[in-house]
């Protein structure tokens, strides 16, 4: 006797053995697996009276990511320019203008491009290092960068 | 090349291969159309007194990349000696040397210890 649940991926059955089951098991389908000794009501069974069989989920595959070392010049308006390396993490076989692209995109609006994930390892610039988590790596980089250009006007003015 | 997009001017973009170990010696053989004879490496290894445990050629866009594997674990500055002895690319070795020193001389960080000795796998 089999009773489905609410899910599709889940199927209740009851059965005198666990060979029983098995053989239930294997009519469902090739991707199937038992996960309890319980029914749909929750009553657990020690002989294995009654079955819960759950559909087998395919894993999804994260896409191969690798790590891109970018040197970037960064030239205010009025100020002197600013020299910086960056590595940043992204999915493979992406293209120069990509990389670009979202880079620049990142540090003006905080956000990725569409399809692209990055994460920043590491920014430096003439040796001072600066690390931490990903959110933070990169509100560093943006306040350098803005900082840098408020400094030089300021320092205009005065 | 570079290119320059509103105040960003973009310098070198490339894609890290391999990261620098104790354990792995990183060779760069440019100008070389056929790959670095392995006989030649496995005599100079055994002068210095290394032994490889594997090798791992690529072809990279001016000759050939190579890792060798090796048992013992060198310090940065006997890396770079083995690499030149080995007959690596001078112009990269000298650049790791800077670089060595440089992490003699000040803390070294994490991030610097798996990237001042790098090969990458193309640039873009």
């Amino acid at each position: 006797m089999a009773a489905r649940s609410n899910s599709p991926n889940v199927v209740y059955g009851q059965h005198r053995s666990l060979a029983l089951a098995e053989r239930h098991r294997r009519a469902l389908g090739p991707r199937w697996r038992i996960i309890s000794s319980r029914n749909a009501q929750g009553r657990f069974s020690a002989h294995g009276h009654f079955f819960t069989f759950e559909k087998i989920k395919k894993k999804k595959k994260k896409p191969p990511t690798t790590e891109y070392q970018i040197n970037v010049k960064y030239k205010p308006e009025k100020a002197a320019k600013v020299e910086v390396q960056i590595s940043v993490r992204a999915r493979r076989g992406l293209t120069r203008g990509q990389i670009e692209e979202a880079v620049q995109r990142r540090l003006d609006t905080g956000r990725d491009s569409r399809g692209f994930r990055s994460r920043i390892v590491h920014w430096e610039r003439y040796g001072r290092q600066f690390f931490g988590t990903d959110e933070k790596a990169w509100n560093q980089l943006k306040f350098f960068f803005r900082n840098r250009e408020g400094a030089t006007n300021e320092e205009e003015e005065g | 090349m570079k290119r320059k997009r509103d105040n960003y001017e973009w310098g070198t973009v490339a894609e890290i291969d391999v990261r620098s170990s104790p354990k792995i010696l990183l060779f760069d053989c440019d100008d070389a159309r056929s790959c670095p004879r392995l006989v030649p490496l496995l005599s100079r290894l055994r002068i210095i007194g290394l032994k490889a445990k594997w090798f791992a050629y690529s072809r990279s866009r001016h000759g050939w990349h190579v890792e060798i594997g090796i048992r013992a674990s060198l310090t940065e500055a006997e890396t770079v000696a083995a690499q030149f002895a080995l007959g690596s690319d001078p112009q990269r070795e000298t650049m790791n040397l800077r670089r060595a020193i440089a992490l003699r001389k000040h803390k070294i960080s994490p991030f610097w210890k798996h990237r001042w000795n790098i090969l990458f796998s193309h640039k873009l």
